[in-house]
């Protein structure tokens, strides 16, 4: 009898950092799977988010050092940018990740079926007129940038990140409405380039789930790069005019009816929606909470066989998680224990520069859950490497409990922040406390010896501060 | 005539103090009773009232400043008096206080003594004043000592702790040697709250003890864990209790610990016959009706009798000397509630039978009541102690300083014993002395014991 090529362990929806990850891993566990996308493998982060923007961020922090060649003795005349050749090695990056997977997938036997799904009942899932059956169903379609109420993305005058990516040409002036990481990424990269950037948020600080001190750090930097930084404000009666947008600034208090001002362009970045449309879920009692899918610890959903991962599962909308989650999940589903996502301990990334990276809870939050701290902090003004490389700007920071010597959280604003919050992080997952991390031995000269000197002054030990 | 105020004893276990803050500044008036300063002492920071009246003129220690008891501290006087000689002078020795701190040397004298050597009273009571002195003295040494060690123990501890937190908490290993996988943090959890991990399940990876594994065990959970075996507790047995120690057990138990620690013990036995003590016993009884004399009351008077002709065994050790006590300054163990101790009958060689009878029942009573004062309980020079009522046929006991010897006296019981070649039926009570073989050697305390039986076994000699 001839193998049924529709009958499959697992299927999973969506290729993205969560799907694709979880696909693999399943085959890895011996579970037939297929994986089901309706645009490219590698989703969302791999062509439109997380790697083509790392692509364009570092050409612009390259312009931006270009464009100061003096401070490093070489005279720049003439600096010119070829746009499209920029945006066109961000899309050659992206390419050739996406043809890593679709590699990777024939390395391991996951099945792509490209086009896409919709769960018909638990146990089948149809693409086109082909229906698939299966033991198990992983939802991982991810989730979109969510448009201002009344204003839909245009491709053109109202961005999304996605269309941000590809700009051309650059914008004159830009308006960034939102203070997270996106918003932030952008705002720094238009301005680098050159765009006049104002960036609004609605709550007192930009990065408002970072640490308070970075948070106010980088403000202070966006304002030094010459970027506009508008927070306790919100963008009102933002609309379409014929030369570009035209939007109300004005305070978030209520205070004042604010002003209006002219952008050629209105980057939102104020968060994302779940894709959970045209899969079929409310046929089979997966319910959803706030938009997103509910899941429990091993991301199992309302309906039995049924599984959902990745931003379409909840917050925090970053691609490791979703990974982690796809790991986890499959597992689980192959009857191994698993490595529960701990949440807690998820890094957060913010790649404008000065770069952001954090992992653990903030000293605000530690204050509140009255956890006593022990309190490190070291400028990378300090730092031999920092100031080889003229990164002069930022600080790691520590928060220990200081009755067990736990690492409660680490903050990082500077030079290679969001390489150097691995440690963090591993020493979180080995519950390391300080003794670990002061006893090992740290390179020099590197900026990873900002981390260790952060610890030594939050126990008294540090030499270089 | 300016007064110099000294390191006040504000407790009994205090040594030394430590200034917190002064409460009158140099120049301010101060009225006997008004608080001067705050001193900390090793249970609590305490206010120290003047005894006297006056103008605060100098403060010869500053908040912070630790010194043994007795240091002057601060001279009182009148306004604008001039005192910088004498301050002068007492800087100098609170220096040298402050720099020798609580060394090997006595204490320095309770102020009692200090101020009738002052004022320089009638050489009987000086002398009486002096051995007060040297009996408190001896304690505070007692005291001290053990201060020290406690000290020096918080020390280790201390760094014991410090390397627990800056050295990396060694990882445990199970009864076969093999390690116990466990985070550095719940190591150094573990280690703080007293949980043994090979008691612990891991659910870390493969079995790895991480926080949470450890930070949620029930403290009963630690306790059973510590003691090893831990019965099922049934649900009819009684729990475990933690029961808070007093401050008069902590006393006990340092003084008594100290005490078997410090002194070479060891023990001379004795089985003394009785019979004619039953019959004297009986024969005073009858023949007065004052106060029922007891065997106990018998047992000490012939302590009394014989430690007369042997020095040598009232005494104590004192670190560098050795002190024959004048009188027989006579201990005997009484049990209270939570507790013992043991009130003294002073200078007992001066007092009759009856008397001292009626002394014992006294100071007996007053003590299961709480009311003895301190100087009823201390400096003994020899100690008894009876478990015969609980018919207990012999016991040692702990010697109980400053004294060298205890005598630990058994029940009385009928034997068979040999009388004249044959088998008779016997009244024997066993003896046991605990002697301090810094003070007391095999031959000496043997000799005394000799003697004491000569006298029990011919009580008329009672009457010597």
């Amino acid at each position: 009898m001839a193998e049924d090529n529709n009958a499959f362990d697992l299927v999973v929806i969506g290729g993205g950092p969560g799907g694709y990850v979880a696909a693999i891993r399943a085959a890895q566990l011996g579970l037939k799977t297929a994986c089901v996308e309706r645009d490219k493998l590698g989703g969302v982060c791999l062509n439109w988010g997380c790697i083509p923007t790392k692509a364009l961020l570092h050409n612009a922090k390259l312009y931006q050092e270009l464009s100061h060649g003096k401070t490093w003795g070489f005279e720049v005349d003439g600096l010119r940018v070829d746009w499209p050749k920029v945006i066109q090695r961000s899309r050659k990056v992206a390419d050739r990740l996406n043809k890593g997977v679709h590699g990777l997938f024939k390395k391991y036997g996951v099945t792509h079926i490209a086009g896409e799904g919709r769960i018909d009942r638990p146990g089948r899932v149809l693409v086109g007129d082909r229906a698939l059956s299966c033991k198990h169903i992983i939802v991982a379609t991810g989730a979109r940038p969510r448009p201002l109420p009344g204003l839909a993305f245009d491709g053109e005058r109202v961005m999304s990140s996605k269309e941000a990516m590809v700009v051309d040409p650059m914008p004159e002036s830009v308006l960034v409405i939102g203070g997270g990481a996106i918003g932030s990424e952008f705002a720094y990269f238009f301005n680098a380039f050159g765009s006049k950037v104002t960036q609004v948020e609605l709550l007192d600080r930009i990065l408002p789930v970072e640490d308070r001190e970075v948070s106010e750090a980088l403000q202070r930097s966006f304002k030094r790069q010459g970027l506009e930084v508008l927070t306790g404000t919100v963008a009102a009666d933002v609309e379409v005019t014929e030369g570009g947008v035209r939007a109300r600034l004005k305070p978030a208090s209520g205070d004042g009816e604010g002003e209006v001002r002219e952008f050629s362009r209105v980057l939102v970045a104020i968060g994302v929606v779940g894709n959970t449309e045209g899969l079929g879920l409310e046929g089979v009692g997966v319910e959803l909470d706030r938009g997103m899918i509910k899941v429990n610890e091993d991301l199992r959903t309302t309906c039995p066989g049924i599984y959902a991962i990745g931003d379409v599962a909840g917050p925090p909308w970053l691609a490791h998680k979703a990974s982690a989650e796809g790991i986890h999940c499959v597992e689980r589903i192959a009857g191994h224990a698993g490595k529960p996502v701990d949440k807690t301990n998820i890094p957060g990334c913010t790649y404008c520069e000065p770069q952001v990276a954090s992992v653990g809870l903030t000293e605000e939050l530690a204050r509140e859950r009255n956890i006593p701290l022990k309190i490190g902090k070291f400028p990378f003004s300090a730092s031999g490497k920092a100031l080889a490389l003229e990164e002069k700007e930022g600080f790691v920071k520590v928060l220990f409990d200081e009755r067990t010597g736990e690492l409660v959280g680490c903050h990082i604003i500077g030079p290679g922040a969001t390489e150097l919050i691995a440690e963090a992080a591993l020493a979180r997952t080995l519950e390391a406390t300080e003794a670990e991390i002061l006893g090992t031995i740290h390179a020099h000269p590197t900026l990873a010896e900002a981390l260790h000197e952060a610890v030594g002054q939050a126990f008294g030990e540090g030499v270089n501060f | 005539m300016p007064t110099v105020v000294e390191m006040p004893r504000l407790s009994d276990t205090m040594r030394e103090g430590t200034l917190a803050e002064w409460k009158k500044q140099e120049g301010e008036k101060i009225e006997a009773g008004d608080e001067l300063a705050d001193i900390e002492t090793d249970k609590a920071t305490m206010a120290f009232e003047s005894f006297d009246s006056g103008v605060v003129l100098k403060h010869l220690i500053g908040p912070g400043d630790t010194v043994p008891l007795g240091t002057p501290i601060c001279i009182l006087g009148k306004k604008d008096e001039d005192v910088s000689k004498l301050a002068a002078e007492l800087a100098e020795k609170v220096k040298q206080a402050m720099a020798e701190g609580l060394g090997e040397e006595p204490a320095p004298e309770p102020p009692v003594a200090k101020k009738q050597a002052d004022e320089g009273e009638a050489p009987e009571t000086l002398a009486e004043g002096d051995d007060k002195a040297e009996i408190g003295t001896g304690l505070d040494n007692g005291l001290q000592r053990a201060g020290d060690e406690a000290e020096r123990e918080h020390h280790d501890e201390a760094a014991h702790r410090e390397a627990a937190r800056h050295g990396r908490a060694p990882a445990p290993r199970d009864a076969e040697g093999l390690r116990v996988k466990a985070s550095p943090l719940a190591r150094r959890i573990a280690a703080d709250r007293g949980v043994d991990l090979t008691t612990v399940e891991g659910t870390g990876p493969a079995g790895r003890i991480i926080k949470r594994d450890v930070e949620s065990l029930e403290p009963t959970r630690r306790v059973a864990a510590a003691a090893g075996a831990a019965p099922a507790a049934g649900a009819a047995g009684r729990p475990d209790q933690e029961v808070r120690v007093t401050q008069m057990r902590k006393t006990i138990a340092r003084r008594l610990v100290e005490a078997k620690n410090e002194a070479p013990h060891y023990y001379l036995q004795m089985v003394v016959d009785c019979e004619k003590l039953v019959a004297l016993r009986t024969e005073l009884n009858d023949s007065q009706d004052k106060l029922k004399i007891s065997f106990n009351d018998l047992v000490m008077r012939a302590c009394v009798v014989a430690l007369q002709d042997h020095p040598w065994v009232n005494a104590g050790w004192q670190g560098k000397t050795i002190k024959q006590f004048g009188g027989v300054q006579l201990g005997f163990a009484v049990a209270i509630e939570d507790g013992l101790i043991t009130p003294v009958v002073r200078d007992a060689e001066r007092k009759g039978l009856l008397q001292m009878a009626v002394e014992v029942r006294d100071l007996a009573e007053r003590a299961r009541t709480g009311q003895l004062e301190e100087r009823e309980y201390q400096g003994n020079s020899f100690c008894v102690s009876n478990l015969g009522m609980y018919g207990i046929e012999r016991f040692t006991a702990i010697i109980n300083p400053p004294a060298a010897c205890i005598l630990a006296v058994g029940a009385l019981r009928q034997e068979p014993v040999v009388k004249d070649g044959a088998l008779a039926v016997g009244q024997t009570m066993a003896l046991s002395l605990s002697c301090d073989h810094r003070v007391v050697d095999g031959a000496t305390g043997a000799a005394f014991m000799k003697d004491l039986k000569q006298i029990l076994e011919k009580p008329l000699n009672l009457l010597l």
